[in-house]
């Protein structure tokens, strides 16, 4: 179980940190999500990985929507936060690769990539972003998605495809030379 | 990472995914976290023993315990099915998450703060093989997997039997001791109950782990090949706790019943074709799934000389000649 948690965290705490925009918020939902895990597990039923990623990920999305639910009406009765405090909030220079952490332009760049990336995978419904955080975090394969959603592998490429439109449409158009440097290293 | 050559239109978000792999976990919280998660583990394992001991079970005598544990199956069946399909939802021996829970098991273990705490979470982990045994044969799961899952049985029984040991003598052992005996009696039963619908290894394999809970199974000694002639063997097992109607079974197939069968012989002919030049399984099924093997080897050819089938006869026996042979023998699969 350790293997496993220790290969499930890092995707889990990305999706979370992504959605929630809030690492200090982040922690604790991903702290009860582990926990859910643990109270739960005897119901689940998997037999292989990608079931059980699948599974964890459907706990983690109840419970980022059940906290930015909570966080939107806390927030209702509050004066906004100015934009520095909530750069505060989010963000913390131990979140990232220690090569942007020595580039202050590229962190910057990097988290408001990241900061549109989470709120985009927003507008995604469940089963999709199943499909992209599977695919990108997780590196599952298609063939082991579609087992786990009972799906055929044509329509999970179809849902990817759709997914990383809408997902582009709201991060807004390439830059320039994008597609040079991201298509080759994908 | 996935290696594709993606759309233009989708390339924007392809790299925006790339920039949140970037996300590091602090290792701060992730220690935190697992240490956590073992609390919780521990503390879910311990309320759950907690709760089915403080029961009023202990006032109850072994057969209203029967009986009460059947009226809240029965009342669980009436009022909450839900929960029956949730129960028979969990992993078990042979599914790919069945590891979380060993390693649970584990933890609990280690984590049980006296002896008696940790024999009484080793005794109620012998339940949980059995129950999920019972599960593996009641749902036809795969006979690889009804092996492991007895494979976790004998192991948590040793498991239970050394930690109830490990308790120093006094009022605790003796009640620790009343429940492993009665959780033993329970394993007795349902190995028993699921011998028949097994396959022969778990046959065998059961039989030798109600052999080590002390009930009397039907064991091998020796086994006899002879040249009758007309293309047969007679084959001559002896042992004890045979009973009538037991048939032979050679190499994991049945053959048949024997000619004569008492507690202590068993004796058939077979055709010289099903004892070719290798070594063999030879073993009994009694009727009620108690079953014995033995692995006959293929003895010294040169003492098999005169023999006009030139069968694999084993080395022979000082006072038998060439007529009869005995077999080396070791314990079966």
């Amino acid at each position: 179980m350790a293997a496993l948690y220790q290969r499930a965290l890092p995707t889990i705490y990305r999706y979370v940190v992504a959605r929630s925009q809030r690492h200090d918020l982040a922690e604790d939902i991903v702290a009860e999500i582990f926990l859910t895990m643990v109270e739960t597990i005897g119901e689940l039923r998997a037999t292989h990985e990608a079931g059980f990623f699948a599974w964890l990920l459907r706990i983690a999305q109840r419970k980022v929507a059940r906290a930015l639910q909570q966080v939107g009406q806390h927030r209702s009765h509050q004066q906004p936060l100015p934009e520095s405090d909530r750069d505060l909030f989010w963000f913390d220079p131990a979140l990232t690769a220690t090569d942007l952490a020595s580039d202050p332009e590229a962190l910057h760049e990097w988290r408001e990539v990241v900061q549109d990336l989470g709120v985009a995978l927003g507008s995604l419904n469940d089963e999709q972003q199943l499909v992209i955080i599977g695919r990108f975090l997780q590196g599952q394969s298609i063939e082991a998605l579609a087992q786990e959603l009972g799906r055929p592998p044509g329509t999970i490429r179809v849902l990817q495809f759709r997914a990383l439109g809408t997902l582009a449409e709201r991060l807004g158009k390439p830059r320039r030379g994008q597609r040079r440097e991201t298509g080759r290293q994908t | 990472m996935i290696s594709e050559e993606w759309p233009d239109e989708v390339v924007i978000a392809v790299d925006a995914l790339h920039h949140l792999q970037q996300v590091a976990v602090p290792p701060i919280f992730a220690a935190r976290l697992e240490l956590q998660i073992r609390a919780r583990a521990r503390a879910l394992h311990q309320a759950e023993t907690r709760q089915e001991r403080s029961r009023f079970l202990p006032r109850l005598t072994p057969i209203q315990r029967r009986l009460v544990a059947i009226a809240s199956v029965l009342l669980a069946l009436v009022l909450a099915g839900g929960v029956v399909a949730s129960a028979a939802a969990r992993s078990l021996p042979g599914d790919w998450l069945y590891g979380l829970r060993q390693w649970s098991n584990q933890i609990a273990l280690s984590q049980a703060s006296t002896p008696a705490a940790k024999a009484e979470v080793a005794i109620q982990q012998l339940h949980g093989a059995l129950r999920d045994l019972r599960t593996e044969v009641s749902d036809h799961r795969s006979d690889a997997n009804i092996g492991q899952a007895l494979t976790e049985v004998v192991h948590a029984t040793q498991q239970a039997q050394s930690a109830v040991a490990a308790i120093p003598a006094g009022m605790a052992r003796t009640s620790v001791q009343t429940d492993l005996a009665q959780t033993l009696g329970e394993e007795s039963t349902t190995l028993h109950q699921l011998l028949v619908p097994v396959n022969w290894p778990n046959k065998v394999a059961m039989t030798t782990q109600l052999g080590a809970l002390g009930d009397a199974i039907p064991q091998i000694t020796s086994v006899t090949v002879s040249a009758t002639g007309k293309g047969l063997l007679g084959l001559t097992i002896q042992g004890q706790h045979f009973v009538q109607g037991a048939q032979v079974v050679v190499d994991g197939k049945a053959i048949g019943g024997p000619q004569t069968v008492t507690a202590t012989e068993l004796t058939i002919t077979i055709p010289v074709a099903l004892w070719d030049g290798h070594d063999h399984r030879v073993g009994m099924l009694n009727p009620d799934g108690t079953a014995a093997e033995v692995q006959v080897a293929r003895g010294n050819q040169g003492q098999s000389k005169g023999n006009p089938h030139a069968t694999p006869v084993p080395e022979a026996t000082p006072d038998n000649g060439n007529e009869h042979h005995n077999t080396h023998l070791t314990p079966g699969s």
